[in-house]
């Protein structure tokens, strides 16, 4: 009776415990967040298993849940300056808003190149809003400066697309003329697409009506394949390519770098994914939206005609790619870019913004990958190392490291270094073999490589240790604090951004030479003549006797401070990218 | 002294099994009998949890390749997770929240209201935390009434007598509805934004949470240490009594080559580098070495037992009376920083539950908690309260605890003192210097041994003892290689395998009442304290939480330093005094418990 009575008692136990857990596990399970399937209209649209393209939908944002136009736009508002940029988001978000706001409206950003009949290209950029009611485009762009913005949207797709269906809308456009358009839906001949048939007429006072004749066709998962523009006689082909963008042959610009401030559009560059130089285009991050988007460096700035209080010049976009997720590490080799992202994705660009290659990956990235001969190689946050052949793509080898990595690889002295978090640093050759391996503290700082080929690798410990080419411990020393950044050398002095401040170490023996406390979390940056270090709005020279000059108060062009600036070199001589998306000429800090 | 006993590698091999791993498991895991029935399913159940999330975490790379991440990119970096991370975490809080709540419910009062006020505090902070009540709206509201409702429950009961089952099944379903509908309000209001609230709260909640488990982590410390050195010196004395003499001698000259190369190496780097601070570094071993001498010999000396010569299981006594004051240190040293963590929740939660209320108070309060005064104060207080447990104990003729506590108090002391920019800092000693004060000492020992002709096989046993002891010292984490590998997870083996261990082996007070607590709370008490580190330590592992598993394992590093350091001179101690202190299996009254903050 008493061993009944206990197993009963223990079952109880067991099962009430087993009983409530359920319970919450299921209603945790059913609060997660779950992708929505795409639903009428909007199976035309891309997803996620679509090839990447020029002209990109956002893979998350077609399929994900609702989310509100002015919290989706803030990235957008976040990089834009001028008038007619802030006035086209204001717009948006207010048609957004209008629509139903936070619960039902998506927004979908895309890029398409543009080839007129005369053989000229350019490129688009469009917002459109996707509601219940169906497709709308509330605002475009060409990359020649000129922009339109609707109100109410221009329904693109209805919600019923079955084919017969008709619409019709009017509106204003930029607040100063008027359109009225009309659509249909038509069969296609290729099965699981639909064209939609619109006529736009654009109508400013004192002038001739501008009819615009536009045939879109839209596949199931694919977006808008093709779409061409009888406008008043002229044919423009608009067409989301997969593939190269027709850009005109590389340049090398006349000059080293913009005499005056320049204004990128839609651009709000991520600091900590330094910009890259691949052919003559400036390859960035947008942090806001997690684009990679391109900007031509041979072009000329464009006069921005409705300048009033705005920057007076601005930088046209080349290209804009969304890679998927959040980007988390990018690097060029001059002529393509290597992109990881938290979708565990490896994915390379050309210079013209085409995918070369994709790869996936068991994890996440440490950060940026690090291109090594043939090879381009990155470490995962489970300390996997995985070698991919930088023309294909092929995986060519992957090793593991004792413990997670989440400092990003370096290359110095031909090999590919990585420190794990237990402190041990290994290289590897390019054919995955082990030429060295050295054991420090607890690693989760940047690493850096030198020019003479050793590696400065700083522990969790506060002690900094400079390895030969070989993996020989050339010297260790003590920190005041812990590494903030890569390192950078000059006069034979290592230049090391700590948390403490910014601190120099003798290249040969790594005794203390200097430090700038209040230069503490500041980032330093090689460059033709030399090494800078910013922080914020402040940018100084430093020579192996510490700081040498120094200025202050950097100013966006619309006459700002600047928040955070990176240094950007090309055609040999250096700029300054500011996170707001405006690139600054060389400041006289000699 | 008897002749060798005949022995064979399986001997040894079963003999070592036996000693160092079945029967501390034995003694120390956790049993039902005694406990109500129901209390033990429970037990079960928290038993499946727990080996569930051992499993995830040696599974940790196959479960991240198989799983949807989520990214956060609102805070400059990206952080990027598992899914189903954030709700695990969650409601494994839930559970181990209820385990300690109940578990607490007839304890000493300072535990109890410490507990009550912790838990409010972090379910507090997940409640609020959200980012949007009014979008929320019932859900967040029905989130607020279980909690309050919790918090009743628990205030009310004060001076109720219900059972621990009851107090537990009613927490476990008050709380988890509590975090659940806080989940689901941040879901819902995150909806409407491109933020990923339930991402940045949890990791947020995270700095402070992994802070409240540094005590267990401190005790996982010591207790792979433990592990090791009963490991070595178990060896040792099984040797020392089987082993033929000239077996022996061989393999202590083997050692002692090797150990008296590294000590050759430390020397020689010492007195080229920076001679004056080596040379001062040594005194300061030397000197800390023999005030643990004099401690263990007046503390140990004073109980002199008629043993049968069977030292083998001295060794692990040795360790396991040393094990108990892993968490009670654990909670000392770090009480600063658990009371900074709570009143940081709870600032967290004032934030956003009164905004207009001044929090001022409560940072200037963590800033003070958090400056070198106050940790010297801390230390201080440890060291102080290790003595006076010695001189309790040591009235109660707990002779070897006594003796535990008083050179646990020297090593620790020694550290406060010589920590800093005084004078004294420059007597700073290394454990690897300990390395070689032991290696000098089974020089001196053989060297007398051979003078006088008494080099026997107890001598020579006690000559490799010694020098095990000696390499242990260079590297007491010795599990954290074998670990490592098979977790791939280097950097964090040692406190991994420390928390397992010390779970399935120090549940054997907890089958007993206190005088505070009946044995079920006890039980229970110990179960959320253990799930609620492991939890932790999974979510980092899972998660690649660098930060939380830098500030864990940086404890444990603290608790090898200091008390791992103190066991093995204990260790010594022990085998240079034969027949002196040895606790041969006693278990400590549960008067001792009293004191310890975790009834355990």
């Amino acid at each position: 009776m008493t061993s009944r009575r206990t197993a009963g008692g223990v079952a109880l136990g067991l099962g009430a415990s087993l009983a409530v857990a359920a319970v919450a596990i299921g209603t945790f399970a059913w609060a997660t967040p779950r992708a929505e399937a795409p639903v009428g209209f909007r199976a035309y649209l891309e997803t996620t298993e679509a090839p990447l393209s020029i002209a990109v939908t956002p893979p998350e944002l077609a399929t994900a849940g609702p989310i509100t136009a002015t919290s989706a736009l803030a990235g957008f508002l976040k990089g834009l300056a001028g008038i007619p940029n802030r006035a086209i988001a204001a717009s948006v978000a207010a048609e957004a808003d209008a629509l139903g706001g936070s619960e039902s409206v998506q927004i979908l950003r895309s890029m398409s190149a543009s080839v007129n009949d005369d053989g000229t290209t350019g490129s688009l950029f469009s917002v459109r809003l996707v509601s219940d009611t169906g497709l709308q485009k509330a605002a475009e762009m060409s990359s020649s400066g000129l922009a339109f913005w609707y109100s109410p949207p221009v329904t693109e797709l209805p919600a019923d697309v079955t084919p017969g269906s008709t619409w019709s809308g009017s509106g204003s456009v930029n607040g100063i003329a008027d359109y009225e358009s009309v659509g249909r839906i038509e069969t296609s001949g290729t099965p699981d697409c639909i064209v939609a048939a619109t006529t736009m007429q654009l109508i400013i006072e004192g002038s001739d009506p501008i009819v615009y004749d536009v045939r879109t066709t839209w596949c199931k998962g694919q977006g808008s394949t093709t779409s061409t523009d009888v406008t008043s006689g002229r044919v423009v082909s608009v067409v989301p390519a997969p593939g190269p963008q027709d850009l005109p042959d590389a340049q090398p610009a006349a000059t080293s770098a913009y005499p005056d401030p320049l204004a990128l559009p839609f651009l709000s560059p991520s600091v900590l994914l330094p910009a890259q130089v691949i052919g003559d285009m400036l390859v960035t991050v947008n942090s806001a939206t997690e684009d990679i988007v391109a900007v031509p460096l041979t072009a000329s700035p464009s006069e921005d005609a409705a300048a009033g209080d705005e920057p007076a010049t601005t930088l046209p976009i080349g290209w804009m790619q969304h890679p998927g997720g959040a980007v988390l590490g990018v690097v060029g080799d001059g002529q393509a870019l290597f992109v990881t992202t938290t979708e565990r994705s490896v994915i390379s660009f050309d210079r013209a913004g085409g995918l070369r290659w994709s790869a996936g990956t068991p994890d996440v990235s440490a950060g940026a990958p690090v291109v090594a001969g043939d090879v381009v190689v990155m470490a995962t946050l489970d300390g996997s190392v995985i070698a991919f052949d930088r023309a294909t793509g092929e995986r060519m080898w992957t090793r593991t490291m004792s413990d997670a990595v989440v400092s990003d690889p370096v290359v110095a002295g031909g090999y590919v270094i990585i420190a794990d978090i237990a402190g041990r640093v290994t290289a590897f050759d390019t054919d995955g073999e082990t030429a060295w391996r050295a054991e420090v503290g607890p690693v989760t700082r940047p690493i850096s490589s030198l020019p003479d080929g050793s590696v400065l690798v700083g522990d969790d410990a506060g002690s900094v240790h400079r390895l030969a080419v070989d993996g020989a411990l050339l010297w260790s020393g003590n920190l005041a604090g812990s590494v903030e950044g890569p390192a950078r050398v000059t006069g034979g002095v290592i230049v090391l951004p700590t948390t403490s401040g910014l601190q120099g170490l003798a290249l040969d023996t790594g005794v203390d030479r200097w430090i700038e406390e209040a230069w503490a979390g500041a980032q330093a940056w090689s460059h033709s003549s030399g090494v800078a270090v910013t922080q914020g709005d402040k940018i100084a020279q430093v020579s192996s006797d510490g700081l040498v000059s120094s200025q202050t108060s950097l100013v966006e062009p619309d006459g700002e401070p600047v928040t955070e600036v990176q240094v950007v070199g090309f055609s040999g001589q250096a700029s300054l990218l500011t996170s707001r998306g405006a690139l600054l000429p060389w400041p006289g800090i000699e | 002294m008897s002749g060798p006993r005949s022995w064979t590698v399986t001997h040894y091999v079963t003999g070592l099994a036996t000693n160092v791993v079945i029967d501390p498991i034995r003694n120390g895991t956790l049993r039902l009998s005694g406990h109500s029935p129901v209390v033990a399913g429970v037990a079960v159940f928290v038993g499946i949890v727990y080996a569930a999330l051992l499993a995830a975490i040696a599974a940790a790379r196959p479960l991240r390749a198989a799983s949807d991440f989520v990214a956060d990119t609102s805070r400059g970096g990206v952080s990027v997770i598992p899914s189903f991370l954030v709700p695990m975490l969650l409601f494994l809080l839930g559970l181990s929240f209820a385990l300690v709540l109940a578990g607490s419910q007839r304890s000493h009062p300072i535990l109890r209201g410490t507990m009550l006020v912790a838990v409010m505090a972090i379910v507090g902070s997940i409640v609020m935390v959200v980012p949007s009540r009014e979008t929320a709206g019932t859900i967040w509201w029905l989130s607020v009434s279980c909690l309050a409702a919790a918090a009743l429950y628990c205030v009310v009961m004060w001076w109720g007598r219900t059972p621990a089952s009851l107090d537990f099944l009613l927490l476990f379903v008050l709380l988890e509805a509590t975090i659940a509908a806080a989940y689901r309000s941040t879901v819902v209001g995150q909806a409407s934004s491109d933020l990923r609230f339930d991402i940045v709260t949890t990791a947020l909640l995270l700095t402070y949470l992994t802070l409240l488990a540094s005590p267990l982590a401190f005790s996982g410390g010591l207790s792979a240490v433990g592990v090791g050195v009963a490991t070595l010196a178990w060896s040792g004395d099984f040797l020392r009594r089987r082993g033929g003499v000239a077996a022996v001698t061989v393999l202590a000259a083997v050692i002692a080559v090797w150990q008296a190369w590294l000590t050759w190496g430390n020397v020689r780097q010492g007195l080229s580098a920076e001679p004056d601070a080596w040379l001062r570094g040594m005194a300061g071993a030397l000197l800390v070495a023999s005030v643990g001498w004099a401690a263990w010999m007046w503390c140990a000396g004073r109980r002199r037992v008629e043993t049968d010569g069977d030292r083998e299981d001295d060794a692990v006594d040795i360790v396991g009376e040393a094990g108990r004051f892993g968490l009670p240190i654990g909670y000392g040293l770090q009480s600063a920083v658990l009371v900074s963590a709570i009143l940081g929740m709870v600032s967290v939660g004032l934030a956003v539950l009164a905004p207009d209320v001044s929090t001022e108070a409560i940072g200037s309060v963590i800033e003070a908690l958090s400056t070198m005064t106050a940790a010297t104060a801390v230390r201080c207080a440890v060291v102080a309260g290790l003595l006076a447990a010695a001189v309790v104990l040591a009235r109660r003729q707990r002779w070897t605890l006594a003796a535990v506590a008083a050179v646990d108090a020297v090593v620790i002391g020694s550290l406060v003192l010589m920590s800093g920019d005084g004078w004294l800092s420059s007597w700073a000693w290394t454990p690897e210097q300990f390395g070689d004060l032991g290696v000098v000492l089974a020089g001196l020992l053989a060297i007398r041994a051979i003078a006088r002709r008494t080099w026997n096989r107890d001598v020579a046993g006690l000559v490799l003892v010694v020098l095990l002891m000696s390499a242990l010292m260079r590297q007491a984490a010795i599990l954290e290689v074998p670990i490592g590998l098979l977790l791939s997870a280097s950097a964090t083996a040692l406190l991994i395998f420390g928390l397992a261990w010390g779970f399935v082996t120090g549940g054997s007070s907890v089958h007993e009442d206190s005088a505070h607590a009946h044995r079920d709370r006890r039980l229970l008490l110990f179960l959320g304290q253990s799930l609620y580190g492991i939890a932790l330590v999974a979510w980092a592992v899972i998660g690649k939480e660098v930060d939380a598993l830098a500030t864990l394992s940086e404890v444990t590093a603290l608790a090898v330093l200091t008390v791992g350091t103190s066991l093995i001179l204990v260790t010594v101690y022990q085998q240079l005094s034969p027949g002196v202190g040895g606790a041969s299996g006693r278990m400590p009254s549960a008067t001792l418990d009293e004191r310890s903050p975790d009834l355990h």
